[in-house]
């Protein structure tokens, strides 16, 4: 029952310390070049008062006006969602006539009794004039809503990195299921706003709805405790085209324009009030870039299945071509616990998905791999657009199987930065320990005119590890090799020769190097650390070992640790393989993922007799794989193990 | 320590639960097999409703309104459960009787509101549109929210009715109270099919100054200046319009809202053979016929 409660307890991180005046710290929304809201709440009554100015020491403008919103037992106007504390007041100040791109520092009273410290991460910064040339910084997560530990690290991450390269982010995009397991103004408070409360009280998040908040947020009607916590536009305020709805909405920022849509509750075909408003707005932008966001992915094999699902198919049907008919350059969802990032794509509408004829460029997109993809400059329709699924922001991940339009499959908390500046849209995908495991860039120049790849590179096929129960090591054997032993290694290259040349015995290895078990990276159980991630990913070991004159080679037997797959052989042969579908070497494919977890695995080795040498010298090699060149992690560390 | 061995277990229950929701939405089959499991165990109507979610997800809809006809039963005054099923059914004998039972139990004003709302849907797509719009008039006098999805119905009724210059407006009238821009586009298509040119014009003049894409504009001013008797603006508007349509248009897998406004092009030419190829490829396709009204309305009068 303990360990229950802590699992529990462990499982629930806070990561700012509040300030006790306020139930819902203070933070930014619907920012403009010349308009900005700041909102907050408190549980009982205020005389509300916010100061603001060009300088921490001189807070001497004021809002244009706080509206005080109530519980509905209160108040019929204005109401904020039942389902808050009936002492609950929601302020929201609004703040005009500012100067475009300049940063301002706020404070708040109540009354002559300042709530907010004198702190510089009170501020905001106005978007710049609609149309400048300015570049964009900014931050997309999804599915993150859980209050926990990976949600909190995830945004770490991001705080660290920024910090790190000494830039500011400039907009937060959220793909929606911000609170799980409802969307409940609880739920918002304590997994959406107290996690990240030391950005957003100088960055406008700005939204797209989750199924988890359409159980208690109404995109028809505008209400619910979503409605009541973000403020978007619906007169286009900040640019495109008035939406009449808060469920869906356009905004500019420089020379990139946003459109957000509502794939959960609202009619979602060609003509349905959404579409005929994108494809107006679509129609209006002059911006060089253009971003969409919705929370149901178009093109997922994650713990969702576009294939299947009739939200996601009808997203990819009915709404992609309307996008990109539009010009659209890339497109961030959710829903589907995951990171996948595709390649470029344009008319991938078919059910189920196909590659064929869509695929416009197969390469990585990475500027120093296979190189940026390329676009015409400005907005050209059917010209390419990268669609990332971003449903790993603090949830656990999973995998159904692979979608033949990515490029990159990551199955790992993380989110995605992206920077558009010149001619060029970059994106990242930071994991939760803070390493980019994903580059990609767009270069829009020019005229660029493209045609579908016939026969597209396809990222390796994937099958669901069965979950067999784990064969835990005897306890009571001999260690022909023992744990942490010495092995020789080949990393970062395949060995010479032919085939399975390099496991004989007369292969020679003077040239790799001598390391001790076990082998890998960043899961904090490997003694030699290899550089592989993003650079290759098979590992080679062998070793000598005696084997006992009189041995029973019936009771042979390895114990491993492992992540994702190896093949096992004894003097040459081939005696095991785990993880693997076909091939060995640079030829390996069809991956099985496997957590080493910090555990061992048992595998009696059966029909062995013949390739061993009892009495003798003998050579047992092994060949590691990672199933994915940006994998997270790696691990190989073998032991042989004879049963008495 | 709790010491009745019941509160124990719910306690330990709920640790363990506790956790697992904080994940999030698992797959959809996996979620089908856990509420199986639960229904199994203890049906309740919610059960039942979050169940035929799922399976509305995957498309099952014989399985989504069973589900529902079961939540039905155990809940009768079910709203959502009620509404989801109304939402499943074809417009028929079902769905009159199941929005007349929600009708029966909706207790405050935005359920009454949308009760009816529902009915005069219904109507309109029977095709009895003057109860249709007695209902909608009726709703419009409430005005509980601000909700266009009444305007437009109200607009689609009058245009059922063959009244495009009082569906004008109400389009007209409801932009100017939300601003929405689906609203001023769905008047101004409106005001030319009644023939009204006069207020449209200087927005139609001002969108063609102000937009990345022009075709839909270009051919709002070709319908005008047919109005005003002016063919060769039409010829030259729609020419223009086509030029700039035609490389938007992917042949395999096409934008079927470009393929609307292609067709509507070829009708207004006069190139019937093109218009009819246009309309059927909308006619196999998802789109309801309201979105393609226009374009039959224009090949029916050619007729």
């Amino acid at each position: 029952m303990k360990s229950l409660l802590f699992l529990f307890l462990t499982n629930l991180v806070a990561t700012a310390d509040p300030l006790p005046a306020f139930s819902r710290q203070p933070y930014v929304q619907l920012s403009t070049h010349d308009s900005i809201r700041v909102l907050w709440r408190a549980r009982k009554e205020m005389a509300p008062r916010l100061v603001f100015g060009e300088t921490l020491a001189e807070l001497s403008l004021s809002p244009q006006s706080i509206l005080t919103r109530t519980h509905p037992s209160l108040t019929e106007e204005n109401a904020i969602y039942k389902d808050a504390p009936v002492d609950t007041r929601q302020f929201e100040a609004t703040l005009t006539g500012l100067k475009p791109a300049t940063k301002y520092y706020y404070a708040i009273y109540d009354g002559q009794t300042r709530l907010t410290p004198a702190d510089p991460s009170y501020r905001f910064k106005t978007n710049p004039v609609p149309d400048s040339e300015v570049p964009v910084y900014f931050w997309v997560v999804g599915d993150s809503g859980t209050g926990g530990k990976a949600q909190a690290q995830v945004h770490q991450a991001m705080v660290d990195h920024t910090a790190a390269i000494n830039r500011e982010l400039d907009l937060y995009i959220h793909v929606g299921d911000m609170a799980y397991g409802s969307g409940t103004n609880t739920e918002f408070s304590d997994r959406f706003f107290d996690m990240y409360e030391p950005t957003l009280r100088n960055v406008v998040c700005w939204p797209s709805m989750g199924n988890h908040e359409g159980k208690t947020s109404k995109g028809a009607t505008g209400t619910g405790p979503y409605y009541d916590a973000y403020i978007t536009p619906t007169q286009a305020e900040a640019g495109g085209l008035p939406s009449g709805k808060e469920a869906y909405y356009s905004f500019d920022f420089g020379k990139v324009h946003f459109i957000c849509l509502d794939s959960h509750d609202l009619d979602r075909r060609p003509t349905g009030e959404m579409a005929q408003w994108l494809k107006a707005d679509l129609e209006k932008t002059k911006a060089d870039f253009l971003v969409a966001f919705f929370h149901h992915p178009p093109y997922t094999k994650g713990s969702h299945d576009s294939d299947t699902e009739g939200q996601l198919i009808e997203m990819r049907e009915h709404i992609m071509p309307i996008l990109e008919s539009g010009g659209v350059d890339l497109v961030f969802t959710g829903h589907s616990h995951i990171y996948e990032r595709s390649m470029l794509i344009d008319g991938a509408y078919h059910t189920p998905s196909i590659p064929d004829g869509v695929i416009l460029d197969d390469g990585d997109g990475d500027p120093n791999g296979d190189g940026s993809y390329k676009k015409s400059a400005g907005l050209t329709p059917n010209n390419g657009t990268v669609s990332i699924t971003t449903g790993h922001g603090g949830t656990t991940n999973r995998r159904k199987g692979t979608h033949p339009l990515m490029r990159s499959i990551i199955l790992d908390n993380g989110s995605c930065l992206i920077t558009i500046e010149g001619e060029t849209i970059t994106g990242q995908m930071l994991n939760l320990n803070g390493k980019i495991v994903d580059t990609f860039a767009i270069h829009k120049s020019g005229v660029v005119t493209h045609t579908p790849i016939a026969d597209p590179w396809q990222p390796a096929s994937y099958k669901v590890a069965k979950k067999v129960p784990r064969q835990a090591p005897p306890r009571n054997a001999t260690k022909l090799i023992a744990k942490s032993a010495n092995w020789s290694y080949l990393a970062g290259s395949h060995p010479s020769g032919s085939g399975i040349d390099w496991a004989s015995p007369s292969y020679d290895i003077t040239q790799w190097k001598i390391g001790k078990a076990g082998f890998g990276y960043s899961d904090n159980d490997d003694t030699t650390e290899l550089d592989m991630q993003g650079k290759f990913t098979t590992l080679y070991i062998r070793r000598e070992f005696d084997l006992p004159k009189n041995a029973n080679l019936n009771k042979l037997g390895l114990s491993i640790s492992y992540d994702d797959a190896f093949i096992l052989y004894l003097n040459g042969h081939e005696v095991l393989r785990q993880g693997i579908d076909k091939g060995q070497g640079a030829t390996a494919n069809g991956f099985t993922l496997h957590e080493a977890d910090g555990k061992f695995d048992y595998f009696p080795l059966k029909g062995i007799a013949k390739y061993l040498k009892p009495g003798q010298k003998n050579i047992l090699a092994i060949e590691g794989h990672n199933a994915n060149l940006k994998s997270s992690d790696f691990t190989l560390h073998p032991q042989l193990l004879l049963r008495k | 320590m709790l010491r009745s061995p019941t509160l124990r277990a719910f306690f330990a229950a709920a640790l363990i639960i506790a956790p697992l929701t904080l994940r999030g939405h698992d797959d959809v089959a996996t979620a089908v097999a856990a509420l199986t499991l639960q229904i199994e165990q203890a049906p309740t109507a919610d059960l039942y409703y979050k169940r035929a979610l799922e399976y509305r997800a995957l498309r099952k809809r014989t399985q989504a309104k069973a589900d529902l006809q079961s939540a039905l039963l155990l809940d009768p005054r079910n709203r959502f459960a009620t509404i989801a099923l109304i939402q499943l059914c074809e417009p028929g004998p079902q769905a009159h009787r199941l929005i007349q039972h929600y009708a029966s139990f909706a207790q405050t004003p935005e359920e009454e509101f949308e009760a009816t709302f529902l009915l005069a849907r219904y109507y309109s797509q029977i095709h009895l549109a003057p109860i249709s719009l007695f209902l909608c008039q009726g709703l419009q006098t409430l005005r509980l929210d601000h909700n266009p999805a009444l305007d437009l119905l109200h607009a689609q009724v009058h245009l059922d009715l063959g009244q495009p210059a009082k569906a004008a407006g109400i389009l007209k009238k409801a932009w100017h109270r939300t601003h929405s821009i689906v609203l001023r586009n769905n008047w101004i298509d409106t005001a030319l099919t009644a023939g009204l040119t006069k207020e449209i014009l200087p927005i139609i003049q001002s969108e063609l100054t102000t937009s990345r894409f022009r075709s839909s504009w270009l051919i709002r001013r070709a319908r005008a200046a047919r109005i005003h008797q002016d063919e060769a603006q039409v010829n030259k508007d729609l020419l223009l319009a086509l030029t700039e349509l035609t490389p938007r248009i992917r042949p395999a897998q096409p934008d079927l809202t470009l393929i609307a406004d292609r067709g509507l092009i070829y009708a207004l030419l006069g190139e019937h053979d093109l218009a009819h190829a246009a309309l059927r490829t909308l006619r196999s396709s998802v789109l309801p016929p309201s979105s393609y009204r226009i374009l039959s309305h224009h090949l029916s009068e050619q007729k």
